[in-house]
């Protein structure tokens, strides 16, 4: 991998400026159930296409960053500070990656 | 001598003569010639001996392509003769033959090869008895191989440069296409560099007598601005960033646009004996011939697919070479083949070469008609037999689209052109000249201008001029594209009688082989390609991939589009590893105090990214010291965050587990951080400094992982609180022992009682004159305070401490005596102690967590979890009943004998008379004067838990 | 209380220095130091001419660490205010002699400003470097709080003078020997002088700002000072170059002026 990655600040740079902090999931806001919890900690879409991943620019402006990125091809469409790219990109094989992120019975605890 | 009279466009000064040695002895080389050129015109014609069966091996290709003429220059293995220029001195040897190059006792495997040796064969005969393998290993690595590393580092004489390359365009090959993109986007403004394999650039105009026009273009593209890096090889492309080795510097070339003209590679012929010395590829002569002044042989056989070989032949003629006969594949003569009968060649359309004959060097080829070879030795056909020291062949020339490949360009065969041809090009990338199918000598200049000129527009630059000319150099190009001749298919192969016709000749792999290969079922091309290392050589595929695919081709049925091409991987071009390990100087991050513990005689020790001293010569003594004086110990490694702002505390609040808010200012806190899956992340020290202000010290080889984990949960949570990592501004030390106090007293004016000044205090003070936070903390178990002062001041202050505490035996202690302290004390470090798994209520920590101070923090609801289902091992201190040291990681045995945690930390300690450590053991055996079996490499241990502090369980010391 | 145990301090006693990481390795290559504002600074090196010529031919590197270096973070509307106002309270004391812009300083993203000797870098609109001479940091800090004083929000102001090292690249080789161990691209047309870019400097996290069209000034953590020096020093003298020390830079700047 050595694409380069556009930092909102700081302009383009090669990916190896940047710590990738994964695909974007939401905290759970009251209590999770074990499950819940455990899906949250643990569980990941991991989409062949489009998705909106966290980069932190660690060698430069030290700045979480958002990024649409199409993970077979490396293509980062947009990138913004949290909040400001809009909509999460559909992503077309969403159907598919929410069936594998529901985690077979018995196999849900987080312990 | 082999010398032709001086060619137009030689590159040699033949005033000026080099010499080096080969094998030791002395060779007279010409200015310019390369290694190869001036050993060839020396009369040798045996430069190596074959990977597997040791054959002779001489010159093909003249360009650096072929693994043929691989020598060891200087001690450095894999060097290609051919394309190497002569450094005076130079000690050239030869690679993988013993005695010597021209009696081999391996090649005895030549002779008993055949049959006994088809790929695999190794693994599946050497395999019994199992035990054997390392004798088996030994003996058949040394029997094959391209050559021998030099060991160890002194004998890596030359270094690398790297050197980061930005542009607008990068053009890879240097011939009349990749000259003409260059012009033509740096004429738009473009800023534009050239990569080139050759010494020069310029490709074939070189030595197809164009060399005058290839230097006057080379020339303009130079004042144009382009930087023209020649003997540069582009190794792979890498998302847009092309390395491109130049010798002793590695070039990064990141450029927007990049145009590949990469040309064309000549492909050899598959026929029995198709290796021998004194078979050379066409142009492989024409360069040695062109640009050396060689004669590549006296009396020559042509066998060619296409025009290429023809002409060859007819440049051979012109240098006074006598071409008894060229075989031209083709049934129908062409004006190439016209123009050499006109000369008085015999020219034998429909026909090919079958067989070489000759020992040590060629001293004849088998000559047939197509349709004959087909059948290979059905008995009576027709032969021909020619004596000659020369056969020239050209089986078609495929396009180099390695690099566009990965690029994310594709390939589909073309049965027409009877090759695998650009299918599809990624965006930014462009192709020119031959690699597009442009290459004929019209072509290759409007091809090379038009893929610059789209470079430059895809930059936003030009004009409407400019694109009005592109469009026209499009039509031009597409026009003369249906016009061409189509070149005849080439035969899978031609004979397959007796003799090894070989596909691969850097892995010594033969048709046969192919034929085994897929008979064992290994049907499809990259199967194939594993089990028989076709095409995995030093050549990457240039002289075997086509042949292979062909060789498939005949024996499953299927036709060459369905069996594909194998992926040609970065490295393109043979490099060095050493050429791509980075400079031999390692980010290294030091403490400002660290010249001072060099002074010392410190033990410095890699802790992280950090050089530390772990001790000064005497740990365990230095250990004893801050029991019985005082110690000083640096810790500027220390993660050191500034939190601030209104909302600081309530940031706080939520990312540990414990409460922070309601710390009074110059109050200390221990905390440890967790993940919200409610393990152990990190741990350190919360300073409040004032009512905004938190100063938070994190583990030195968590602080950058802390900080990011900070910055994120604030990207989230947009509270109004500010960070800033102050790591490296800061030097910290830690003076601790019983005369800690007085020692300090001395340099401060700060009042030190331990009333005004109380264990988890945090005071500002001079120290030694500087301004200084200090914060009394007891990691290692005595009186201590930890001084963070400006890193400018570390080298005086730590000598100033030093000095203070002379009188009262003050010594420097390090990271290994630390170690023995804290366990003393059972505090244990992240990462040694605890793993991705550890919570704070496994590892005894439970006070750290407060579950019902704030609703939201990170790791609460799996911190709740896990206090209401006890884990299955807890972290306990324990001593070695019989006083030996397990290792760290020895296993903690369960009552029934199994594998039930592990040992974590061990030390002696001479403080306590004893072995003690930490160790992950089962809940049930988690409590006071339990016993636990430590299995250790086979030994069982017996030792007691201990779940309290071994030294000072009440922290008196700490509090005095 | 105050942050000011971050804060070196140049009336110190005599017998304490402020040193640069770099010091034990300048002190190899031959270093002559003086005492400038409590710091120890390369004077100059065993050859002055050698070094003068470095400059105007080839690269020489000079220690910079002594810069004094704040960081600011506010919002961004009240950074940028504060900024201002600082340069405007900078510039109404300066020397008349001073080309300073008149009014206030605006930072545009990827350039820093100059004024009064000191550098405004802004890393994002949030954070701002401030780069000064040690001579004028007490003033700088002054004028600094100062302005920050009824911005509104939380304005944290920094000393992490010691918290970078930073070495000057000068001559005509400067961007080339950056671009032995840096990836950012400095060619002019894309960081012009001015240019301020965070990044990955010699695989480690820093800044380069371009100081001058062939003086670039580049600025890692402090613990990694001996690092870089080690790596410059090795990449330079591959290209003719090596260290350089304040007296042939002050000889080399005046011939720049004039």
């Amino acid at each position: 991998m050595s694409f380069v990655l556009e930092c909102p600040h700081c302009g383009v740079r090669e990916v190896a400026d940047f710590a990738f902090g994964g695909e974007l999931s939401s905290r759970p806001s009251e209590a999770p159930s074990l499950r819940e919890l455990s899906r949250y900690n643990y569980f990941r879409r991991n989409v062949a296409g489009v998705q909106r991943e966290w980069w932190y620019h660690r060698s430069g402006c030290r700045t979480w960053f958002q990024a649409d990125r199409d993970t077979r091809t490396n293509t980062v469409l947009r990138v913004g500070l949290p909040g400001t790219l809009g909509d999460a990109p559909a992503m077309p094989e969403a159907g598919m990656g929410e069936q594998l992120a529901t985690p077979a019975p018995g196999k849900g605890s987080a312990a | 001598m082999t010398r032709l009279p001086p060619q137009p466009g030689e590159r040699l000064d033949r005033k000026k003569t080099l010499s080096f040695t080969f094998d030791g002895k002395p060779v007279t080389a010409l200015d310019g010639d390369t290694i190869g050129s001036a050993l060839y015109a020396a009369g040798r014609r045996t430069f190596s001996r074959s990977f597997k069966y040791h054959r002779r091996r001489g010159l093909m290709c003249c360009a650096g392509q072929c693994p043929n003429c691989m020598v060891a220059v200087d001690g450095a293995p894999g060097v290609r003769a051919c394309t190497e220029p002569v450094r005076e001195g130079a000690r050239v040897e030869h690679l993988n033959a013993s005695p010597g190059l021209e009696l081999d006792a391996m090649a005895v495997t030549d002779v008993l090869g055949g049959p006994f040796t088809p790929p695999g064969f190794y693994y599946k005969t050497f395999i019994h008895p199992r035990r054997l393998w390392p004798v088996y290993e030994w003996v058949l690595r040394h029997a094959a191989g391209l050559g021998r590393l030099p060991q160890g580092q002194a004998e890596r004489s030359w270094r690398t440069e790297y050197r980061r390359r930005h542009a607008d365009v990068l053009v890879v090959g240097g011939g009349h296409a990749g000259l003409s993109a260059a012009l033509a986007a740096a004429e738009l403004g473009a800023d534009v560099v050239l990569a080139d394999e050759g010494p020069e650039a310029g490709g074939r105009l070189l030595w197809e007598g164009g060399h005058e026009q290839a230097r006057a273009l080379t020339e303009r593209v130079r004042e144009a601005g382009v930087e023209i890096i020649c003997s540069g090889a582009a190794l792979g492309h890498f998302d847009g960033l092309v390395p491109v080795w130049q010798g002793s510097t590695l070039h990064q070339v990141r450029a927007s646009q990049h145009v590949y003209a990469t040309g064309a590679i000549e492909q050899p012929l598959v026929f029995a004996g198709n290796d021998l010395p004194g078979v050379m590829l066409s142009a492989g002569a024409r360069r040695l011939a062109a640009l050396y002044g060689v004669r590549p042989g006296t009396r020559a056989v042509v066998a060619s697919t296409s025009d290429r070989g023809l002409l060859a032949a007819s440049a051979l003629a012109e240098l006074g070479v006598e071409v008894l006969a060229v075989a031209d594949l083709r049934d129908t003569p062409t004006a190439a083949a016209q123009a050499l009968s006109a000369r008085g060649v015999k020219v034998l359309q429909g026909w090919t070469v079958v067989a070489s004959r000759g020992r040590r060097a060629l001293e004849g080829v088998v000559l047939a008609p197509v349709a004959d070879a087909q059948r290979a030795s059905a008995p009576g056909s027709i032969r021909r037999e020619l004596a000659c020291d020369l056969l020239l062949v050209c089986g078609g020339e495929a396009p180099a689209t390695a690099l566009i490949a990965q690029a994310g360009g594709r390939t589909a065969y073309d049965p027409e052109l009877g090759h695998f041809a650009l299918s599809e090009l990624p965006p930014g990338v462009w192709a020119a000249g031959q690699v597009a199918g442009e290459g004929e000598e019209q072509l290759a200049a409007a091809s090379g201008e038009r893929a610059g000129l789209q470079a430059a527009h895809a930059l936003g630059l030009g004009d409407e001029r400019s694109r009005i000319r592109s469009a026209e150099l499009g039509t031009r190009l597409g026009a003369a594209l249906r016009d061409a001749e189509t070149p005849a298919p080439v035969l899978a192969a031609s004979a397959m009688g007796k003799g090894k016709a070989f596909t691969c000749f850097c892995e010594d792999v033969t048709a046969k082989d192919i034929h085994r290969g897929v008979q064992e079922g290994y049907d499809s091309i990259e199967l194939c390609k594993r089990f028989t290392t076709v095409t995995m050589g030093p050549c990457q595929g240039r002289m075997c991939q086509l042949s292979s695919v062909r060789l498939m081709s005949g024996e499953t049925g299927q036709s060459l589009e369905q069996i594909g091409t194998t992926t040609a991987r970065p490295p393109w071009s043979t490099v060095p590893l050493g050429a791509l390990a980075g400079r031999p100087i390692e980010p290294a991050k030091r403490s400002a105090i660290h010249p001072r513990h060099r002074d010392l005689g410190a033990t410095v020790k890699w802790a992280g990214d950090w050089r530390r001293a772990y001790d000064y010569g005497d740990p365990e003594g230095e250990a004893q010291n801050v029991h019985a004086a005082a110690g000083l110990i640096d810790v500027s490694t220390l993660g050191k965050l500034l939190v601030r702002g209104p909302q600081a505390g309530e940031f706080l609040d939520r990312l540990y587990p414990n409460r922070l808010s309601n710390l009074k200012p110059g109050r200390v806190r221990y905390g440890v951080l967790t993940s919200d899956a409610g393990r152990i992340m990190d741990d350190g020290t919360i300073g409040r400094i004032d009512e905004d202000t938190f100063y938070v010290t994190t583990t030195s080889s968590g602080a950058g992982a802390v900080e990011q984990w900070f910055s994120w949960w604030l990207a989230d949570w947009k509270l109004d609180v500010q960070l800033s990592d102050v790591t490296q501004a800061l030097c910290a030390v830690n003076l601790a022992g019983p005369r800690a106090r007085e020692i300090l007293a001395q340099l401060t004016d700060a009042d030190c009682s331990p009333e005004a000044f109380a264990y988890l205090d945090s005071r500002q003070a001079r120290v030694a004159g500087v301004g200084a936070l200090l914060m009394r903390i007891g990691f290692v178990g005595e009186l201590g305070y930890e001084i963070h002062f400006p890193a400018a001041y570390g080298e005086d202050v730590w000598n100033a401490i030093l000095l203070a505490g002379e009188s009262a035996g003050i010594r420097p202690f390090g990271l290994e005596p630390q170690r023995i302290l804290r366990l003393q004390k059972q505090h244990i470090i992240v990462g040694q102690d605890t793993d991705s798994e550890s919570t704070p209520f496994g590892a005894g920590m439970p006070w750290a967590v407060k579950l019902d101070k704030y609703e939201q923090f990170i790791g609460k609801w799996a911190l709740a979890h896990f206090a209401d289902a006890p884990a299955e091992t807890a972290l306990v201190g324990f001593t070695v009943d019989g006083g030996q040291l397990p290792t760290e990681g020895a296993v903690v045995l369960d009552q029934r004998g199994g594998a039930a945690g592990q040992v974590t930390s061990a030390r002696r300690s001479r403080q306590l008379g004893r072995v003690i450590g930490m160790a992950w053991v089962p809940s049930a055996l988690a409590s006071d004067g339990q016993s636990i079996t430590i299995s250790d490499n086979g030994a069982q241990l017996s030792a007691s838990v201990l779940t309290e502090p071994f030294y000072d369980p009440a922290g008196e010391l700490l509090r005095s | 209380m105050s942050l000011a145990f971050l804060t070196p301090d140049s009336t110190l006693a005599r017998d304490v220095r402020a040193r640069s990481p770099m010091e034990r390795l300048a002190l190899a290559a031959g270093a002559r130091l003086s005492r400038v504002e409590g710091w120890n600074v390369p004077n100059a090196y065993d050859d002055p001419p050698t070094e003068r010529r470095r400059l105007s031919e080839t690269v020489g590197f000079v220690d910079r660490s002594s810069l004094t270096k704040l960081e600011l973070q506010a919002a961004p509307a009240a950074l940028a205010r504060i900024v201002a106002q600082a340069g405007e309270r900078l510039a109404a004391g300066a020397p008349t002699t001073d080309q300073s812009p008149a009014g206030g300083l605006a930072l545009d993203p990827g350039l820093a400003a100059y004024a009064t000797g000191t550098w405004w870098c802004p890393v994002t609109p949030g954070r701002v470097l401030v780069l000064g001479e040690p001579a004028a940091a007490a003033r700088l800090r002054a004028e600094i709080r100062q302005a920050a004083e009824d911005a509104p929000g939380t304005v944290s102001i920094v000393d992490v003078t010691c918290g970078l090292t930073a070495l000057s690249l000068i001559g005509p080789h400067a961007r080339e020997l950056l671009a032995r161990f840096c990836a950012i691209d400095v060619r002019p047309a894309v960081t012009p002088v001015a240019g301020f870019r965070p990044g990955s400097v010699a695989r480690t996290p820093g800044y380069v700002l371009v100081e001058a069209h062939d003086r670039l000034l580049v600025l890692v953590g402090w613990a990694l000072g001996e690092y870089l020096w080690a790596l410059v020093a090795d990449a330079a003298a591959n290209l003719g170059g090596g260290p350089v020390g304040a007296e042939a830079l002050a000889h080399h700047l005046e011939s720049a002026d004039a």
